[in-house]
């Protein structure tokens, strides 16, 4: 490979690997990199100036920067599945093969179809989206069509990702977050202390601006120290180091997320570590600000920090005769990294008077011309820049111009203090520092280096120096003070004075084209229109202009925005602060987020003890909440709704079983069980003898039924409990917190069994015989175990508790064994039932037989109702407080109205009463919803339609002219009250 | 290589309202130091899982109420857990991937905690190797999970 394309490539330097050549597309076209470029350096190598197109306007854009703050050069990476839209060059390693293309543009990058719409740019500005399109009415439809083609940048995959994704939680004492000289000099001083350190870093390896710049600690390039230290770090053995890792959330209690990307061999594309430290230093280092003039997006106009960036990292010269442009002193150190890169320099811009230029600046500048109190006043070339047009502050034309591809612009620079300001403490603007600083304010967190505001190079270290002393003493460690020897360290200029328009554009026109946030196509003069129109909080100004809000979060425009809001409205920066910092600092990936979660694993799932039972005997499973549950087990060729019905027949002819695994199931111990029960209880049980069960209700503290279930005294003191499947966890916090909190003298202990035991319920005229086939040590006559019973016994080798308990309305026996042998159980019942043709049913054929014989469920126990409602009054004792009795008899007597559950079916007997519907009575007019349909089945059992509903008012049920309507459904189905239960009102089948 | 291993055949009892003081011990075992911790012998674990509550697994399958005469009650939850070890170089690393625990200097404890969602306990059982007692009907989908964290390591 012959890098004869790479014109822009230096014949040496960069930490590129020169031996590892690479070939790459972008656009279609071939080009060559080396192991260690990013894509936009490789793209900068190769002389491609126009990455992409921004977004409202479709202006050519090419590379500004070197970091995740990239407002330009956003790209698609891959083809077909392996597609990610709306990556920035800047962070894209380069591999082998790699294909990216540009985004919104078309037919191509450097010829865009789009680009017409600059010319309306005038009609383009903030807000227009409220202002156009609204003529003629009715026309939005076809104006939306055209703009949601034209809006947004890259486009989403199709198809399933192929790249895997994991997390990983980790535990540290102290995590440094940046590995350039602050966080570097941190660990340096940390390690060796016994303390475990995470050091993670954005970049592929440690360093940070070291990496950027010509300066040197101990006499050694800066970048070569930070080498050293990361391998005697990695050699310790107690610092973990984790590089492409940025810190993207810092959450309470010290848990930082971490977005990691592996390169590589690895199987695994990116890790989203949770790292819970003790201590944390944040040190994240700065970005450079951009300066706003007109013509200030075009590609080559790069920030002054890049030059180095690119000369230093990837051996690339970002341009060929350069103008620099300077609102401070730092912007001065790029001059010798032009020359260094072979650029000629033509002249610097600076927009402060003379005096405020500091001495050492003017030295960096040497013979250069420097054009003190001015600024760039327009800038020419079509797809590069061409000529920069300059004039002093008080002109309003430009005096001189000067042939340029490369205008270098330096506007101060943003402590990157995200990550704090996500925990809610706004950062405070300094105006010395012409930056917004964060102040920490909680232990165990401190902010070093650049972050912290600290611009020269020997500060950085030595404040990171005493951020891990700091961070050693707050461990209860040896902190004994040492400075960090400044003496050895010689860095670039720190900003010095800045001074200066925050935008120097003058007249409307120039300002339509002065850009703040180049992603967006934001210029100052939408921030002087937002403000006209009353948008002047920075909030509704970012909304309303979209200032801030593409891909680079506002890295380079937030802080110029509010700058030029200051200027404009002749408010301090302080007083006008910032918009709310949200994490992630930069964009997550879903694939990163979801980690192992998908597919199968989407979610958490439970299996009762018969699952595989299940399976084997042809049943569709159903989630229900995280159990996965038998909805039914259709035959060969029965469709669900033929199995269903086949279930119940066959239940209520002769016999069936149902799993019953899933029910919240509880033991209670102690001599101060029943007074317990009582109190959470809205029904009596402490008067339950032992051996019987009683059917139960719990409500809330407001009244209303909470859950429901059965109570069984198993022993004197030993009672058991049972909650609905989808209460089960909150019913046993709820116990769990009376029982801790409001009653600790009551002598109860409570033990969540409902995993250790598995049960079946045998239902059916001819549940006696087949429970007699199973157990043993158990006399089954009615007479023995009644209804509402309980005994224990055996089912073959193992202990059972048997229940004479219906939720079916059938003869049932509910049978309970360890859950490790549920598989004996299951194969003894349907042993046991096959000359009585046993079957198994599922959820839906239980739900039918429950609605036939109207015992509630959750359709009913909707956290709406009280007992009243659902005709349970009468089991709330009255002769003493229970939880809920105080707000039940209150709301009682608040109420107008008393709703009712009531039984319907379908005046024409035919059609399925739609679930979900609301009641209507057609004889009051209107149609003004009176109740609601909780149930709905066409019975098997009766031939027809039926439901369970509640109306708002009792007094409705004596009217002729319900109707159930379902405007989803588009149904409208008269309906008839009817008595309940449906089916065996007498309850005469369960106690026989 | 990360190998997982299902032991069956375990027993598990419950025991609430026990006095774990020093002198006193439990079928020849000690008491753990303390809540969060698990004492060993060759086939029993005594997990301390709050105050005066803990579990006490016997691999062996042993003899039923341990505790009695020790513990104000009882229960049994055999069927209520399945039992996995998992060990070799890495496994730290491929527990983290799921769980927040922190397994760093846990000799003798007993961790209560999530992986993935599914409720765990996580027994630290020498130099990567740990045992994980998990509730019974989320072990399938803890395993599915695991499987590409293996298929990995």
């Amino acid at each position: 490979m012959s890098g004869e394309g790479q014109i822009r490539r230096l014949a040496q330097g960069g930490m590129i690997d020169r031996a590892a050549p690479l070939t790459f597309r972008f656009n279609g076209r071939a080009f060559e990199g080396f192991a260690g470029d990013t894509l936009a350096s490789a793209l900068i190598a190769n002389g491609v100036d126009v990455v992409a197109r921004s977004f409202k306007l479709h202006r050519p854009r090419g590379v500004m920067t070197d970091g995740p703050e990239e407002p330009n050069a956003i790209v698609t990476v891959g083809e077909g599945p392996d597609r990610t839209p709306n990556l920035k060059a800047t962070e894209v390693p380069l591999t082998q093969g790699l294909v990216a293309t540009s985004q919104n543009c078309w037919p191509s990058v450097n010829h865009d179809f789009g680009a017409v719409t600059g010319l309306m740019s005038p009609l383009l500005g903030a807000g227009f989206y409220y202002k156009t399109f609204m003529a003629p009415q009715g026309a939005w439809t076809i104006y939306e069509n055209l703009i949601r083609r034209a809006a947004g940048l890259g486009r989403a995959t199709e198809g399933l990702d192929p790249d895997t994704y994991e997390h990983r939680h980790a535990q540290c004492d102290v995590l440094i977050i940046g590995a350039g000289p602050a966080g570097l000099a941190a660990a340096q001083r940390l390690a060796g202390s016994g303390l475990r350190i995470m050091l993670c870093d954005e970049r592929s390896s440690p360093g940070g601006a070291l990496q950027a710049t010509g300066e040197t600690i101990g006499g050694e390039p800066g970048a070569l120290w930070a080498r050293t230290v990361a391998q005697s770090l990695d050699s310790s053995g107690d610092t973990t180091v984790l590089q492409n890792a940025t810190a993207v959330w810092l959450a309470d209690h010290r848990l930082v997320t971490i977005a990691q990307r592996l390169e590589g061999d690895s199987p695994v594309a990116q890790r989203l570590w949770f790292v819970r430290a003790r201590h944390i230093i944040v040190a994240t280092g700065a970005i450079e600000r951009p300066l706003c003039f007109s013509g200030n997006d075009r590609p080559g106009v790069m920030l002054s920090s890049a030059v180095g960036a690119y000369r230093h990292r990837y051996g690339v010269a970002v341009g060929a005769r350069a103008v620099v442009h300077a609102n401070n002193d730092s912007g001065y150190n790029c001059l010798a990294e032009l020359e260094a890169a072979g650029i000629d320099v033509a002249t610097v811009v600076d927009l402060r008077p003379d005096a405020r230029i500091g001495e050492a600046a003017r030295v960096l500048a040497d013979t250069i011309p420097i054009h003190a109190d001015s600024h760039v006043m327009a800038t020419s070339g079509r797809k590069r820049l061409q000529r920069v047009e300059v004039g002093s502050n008080a002109d309003t034309v430009a005096q001189r111009s000067f042939d340029a591809d490369l205008l270098c612009v330096a506007g101060g620079w943003s402590p990157t203090v995200h990550l704090l300001a996500h925990r809610g403490t706004p950062a405070q603007f300094d105006p010395d520092a012409a930056a917004f600083l964060a102040q920490p304010s909680e232990d165990h967190l401190d902010l070093a280096g650049s972050a912290a505001g600290h611009m020269e190079l020997a500060a950085c270290l030595e404040s990171g120096w005493q951020a891990a002393g700091n961070a050693l003493a707050s461990l209860g460690h040896d902190a004994t003070y040492r400075t960090f020897d400044q003496s050895v360290v010689s860095g670039q200029l720190p900003p010095g004075n800045l001074a200066g328009p925050w935008c120097s554009a003058q007249g409307v026109r120039k300002r339509r084209k002065a850009f703040v946030d180049l992603q967006n196509d934001v210029t100052a003069a939408d921030l002087e229109s937002a403000i006209a129109e009353g948008y002047d909080a920075v909030e509704h100004l970012k909304r309303y202009t979209t200032n801030g809000m593409g891909t680079d979060q506002g890295k380079l425009s937030n802080v110029l925005a509010i700058g030029i809001v200051a200027e404009i409205t002749g408010r301090p920066i302080a007083e006008i602060g910032h918009t709310t910092f949200r994490p992630p600092y930069t964009p997550v990936t879903f694939g990163a987020l979801t980690g192992p979660h998908t597919g199968s694993n989407l979610l958490v799932t439970r299996r009762t003890p018969f699952h595989d039972l299940h399976l084997a005997a042809g049943a569709v499973m159903e989630p229900a909440g995280a159990w996965l549950y038998p909805k039914c087990y259709p035959r060969e060729g029965e469709t669900i709704d033929a199995a269903i019905r086949r279930e119940v027949l066959s239940v209520r002819g002769s016999v069936g079983v149902v799993d019953m695994a899933t029910l919240g199931k509880f033991e209670l111990h102690g001599p101060d069980v029943g007074e317990f029960l009582d109190r959470v209880y809205a029904n009596r049980l402490s008067t339950l003898a032992v051996g019987r069960c009683r059917y139960a209700v719990m409500l809330r503290e407001d009244g209303v039924v909470f859950d429901d279930g059965t109570v069984t005294r198993m022993a004197d003191d030993i009672w058991h409990v049972t909650a609905t499947t989808s209460h089960a966890g909150s019913v046993y916090r709820h116990l769990t917190r009376l029982l801790q909190v409001e009653w600790p003298e009551l002598e109860v202990c409570l033990i969540d069994v409902s995993e250790q035991w598995a049960g079946l319920a045998i239902a059916g005229p001819r549940a006696r015989d087949v429970l007699a086939g199973v157990v043993s040590d158990v006399a089954t006559e009615p007479d023995a175990l009644p209804f509402m019973g309980f005994r224990k016994g055996r089912a073959g080798r193992h202990d059972a508790r048997i229940y004479r308990i219906s939720f079916s309305g059938e003869l049932a026996y509910e049978v309970f064994v360890p859950a490790h042998v549920a598989a004996d159980l299951w194969h003894a019942v349907m042993e046991a039932g096959t000359p009585f043709d046993i079957c198994a049913y599922g959820y839906e054929a239980l739900d039918v037989m429950r609605i036939e014989k109207s015992h509630v469920a959750d359709g009913e126990i909707d956290g709406r109702n009280v007992p009243g409602d659902l005709g349970l009054g009468r089991m709330a004792k009255r002769d003493r407080p229970f939880l809920g009795s105080a707000l039940l008899q209150h709301y009682g007597e608040q109420r107008k109205r008393q709703p009712a559950l009531i039984g319907l079916t379908a005046l024409d007997g035919i059609t399925r009463i739609p679930g979900g519907a609301v009641l209507i009575d057609r004889n009051a007019g209107g149609r003004k919803p009176i109740g609601h349909v909780t149930a709905t089945i066409i019975s098997p059992t009766l031939g027809k339609p039926i439901a369970m509903a509640v109306l708002d008012c009792d007094s409705h049920r004596t009217s002729q002219c319900l109707c159930a309507v379902s405007p989803a459904a588009g149904l409208e189905v008269d309906v008839a009250v009817t008595a309940m239960p449906f089916f065996d009102p007498a309850g005469d089948r369960m106690r026989a | 290589m990360i190998t997982l291993q299902e032991t069956t055949g375990f027993t598990a009892q419950r025991l609430v309202g026990v006095a774990t003081d020093k002198d006193s011990e439990l079928a020849g075992m000690a008491w753990p130091d303390g809540v969060g911790m698990a004492s060993h012998d060759i086939d029993r674990s005594i997990l301390m899982l709050g105050p005066g509550t803990c579990l006490v697994l016997d691999r062996s399958g042993g003899p039923d109420r341990v505790g009695a005469g020790v513990a104000k009650v009882t229960v049994e939850e055999s069927g209520a857990w399945r039992l996995f070890m998992l060990e070799g170089e890495g496994t730290s690393d491929l527990i983290g991937q799921l769980s927040p625990a922190d397994l760093h200097g846990t000799v003798d404890a007993c961790i209560a905690t999530h992986a993935g969602g599914h409720p765990v306990i996580i027994l630290p059982r020498g130099a990567d190797r740990f045992e994980l007692l998990v509730v019974r009907s989320y072990a399938e989908s803890l395993l599915a999970l695991l499987a590409p964290a293996l298929s990995h390591a």
